[in-house]
């Protein structure tokens, strides 16, 4: 009968051992969502339905100088997600004599939403009132702005459209 | 003729010795009844018992991040069956991959055991299985965590204001346990015990905007089923109230 329970704690520890070590739960799945981008897109300010190209268009991320985004009429942005704004600029015609810097900041706030326990939160940006400030508003070549989506939850469509 | 009595001689002294052996036996069956009488009579001794866990009380001194008490009792109110009741608080901060947590509540743990071993004369030992019905109160705070971004273009620092961020109260859930363990007397009246447990998780009440990652009682819960497990050590003291006669 000692062996019994001898047997039983045996299987008891054996089994705890187990149990203390790694799950399928702590590991983060490559195809769960991340913190989604900010899908922006470059329409024609008398058209805003239509996309627009931009003449050798460069962003470039303030704050973060290695970061130069190349692109024509849509692009995704990642914004900050540790601050409630981020600040670009939008270059036109990079590189050639007629460059025009539009520097500007875009305005949220900022909601984490729970995943799962080995992911943890992602984020997402609601645009506050004022989405987007621009630093100087002389020789814009950006004239303005629409807002598709105020809640950027995911990447599935986009979320700001900016009229040139 | 000489050879034959020095055999009888033999023989005489096996029968002389079998004999006792009979009444040895005799005896043994004599004091068997006894012995069933006595427990007879023993089983009017209902035996309440209260106990703690001591991994728990080391846990909490050793552990920064787990502050926990149990006690637990049980009543041995018919034949091998015994009413038993857990009662405990728990304190704990994980953490987890991403996510720093912490837990406090208390929990209450009401069922049954079933003592499987029979016991020699004298003896109070137990092999058990049981069942419980059991509930929390608790709730939860998320204390810091890391985002789980795109890329690290603003690197990934950790988060420990926000949403997301805070306590959750309020909460509940309850579940069902089965038992089995082993409990020994070590001394007298006093019983050290081990066993394990297998959970399942009815419902509970999800914090908002997180998850119950542990609950009090239960144990870690998992994000794929609501199976849990988990284990006690156990030092009791046993109280008899006897009822009824007490010749013996």
């Amino acid at each position: 009968m000692l062996k019994k329970e001898f047997n039983l704690i045996i299987f008891s520890l054996i089994f705890f051992l187990f149990y203390n070590s790694c799950e399928k739960d702590d590991i983060c799945l490559a195809d769960t969502p991340r913190s989604p981008r900010l899908i922006i897109k470059m329409v024609n300010k008398d058209d805003p339905a239509s996309y627009k190209s931009v003449n050798d268009f460069l962003i470039k991320v303030i704050d973060n100088d290695s970061i130069n985004i190349q692109s024509a009429d849509s692009t995704a942005l990642n914004l900050n997600p540790f601050k409630n704004f981020t600040q670009f600029e939008f270059i036109l015609n990079h590189g050639s004599e007629n460059e025009n810097i539009d520097t500007l900041q875009i305005n949220y706030d900022l909601n984490n939403i729970y995943i799962d326990r080995a992911c943890g939160f992602k984020t997402s940006f609601i645009f506050n009132s004022n989405a987007l400030t621009f630093f100087d508003k002389k020789n814009n070549w950006i004239e303005g702005y629409l807002i598709l989506k105020d809640t950027i939850i995911n990447e599935e469509q986009a979320h700001l459209a900016i009229l040139h | 003729m000489k050879n034959k009595r020095i055999w009888l001689f033999y023989i005489s002294f096996l029968v002389i010795h079998f004999s006792s052996q009979a009444h040895d036996q005799n005896e043994l069956i004599f004091n068997d009844t006894i012995v069933t009488i006595s427990d007879s009579l023993k089983k009017k001794n209902y035996g309440l018992r209260f106990g703690f866990d001591p991994l728990k009380i080391a846990l909490s001194q050793t552990d920064k991040n787990y502050n926990g008490f149990e006690i637990a009792g049980d009543l041995n109110f018919f034949e091998n069956l015994f009413l038993a009741i857990e009662l405990g608080t728990e304190d704990r901060t994980k953490q987890s991959e991403k996510i720093n947590f912490t837990t406090t509540g208390s929990y209450i743990k009401l069922g049954a055991d079933y003592n499987m071993y029979k016991n020699w004369k004298g003896m109070k030992n137990h092999i058990y299985i049981g069942i419980r019905f059991a509930n929390s109160l608790h709730k939860q705070r998320v204390n810091s965590f890391y985002l789980r971004n795109s890329d690290f273009l603003w690197g990934n620092e950790l988060i420990t204001s926000g949403t997301g961020i805070g306590l959750r109260e309020n909460l509940n859930a309850s579940w069902i346990e089965f038992v089995t363990g082993i409990k020994v007397q070590v001394l007298k009246n006093i019983y050290m015990g081990f066993n394990v447990r297998f959970n399942r998780l009815f419902n509970d009440k999800k914090p908002l905007n997180f998850d119950n990652l542990y609950i009090p009682g239960f144990n870690k819960k998992t994000d794929e089923n609501i199976f849990g497990a988990g284990f006690n050590y156990t030092i009791s003291y046993s109280i008899p109230i006897k009822f009824g006669k007490n010749k013996y």
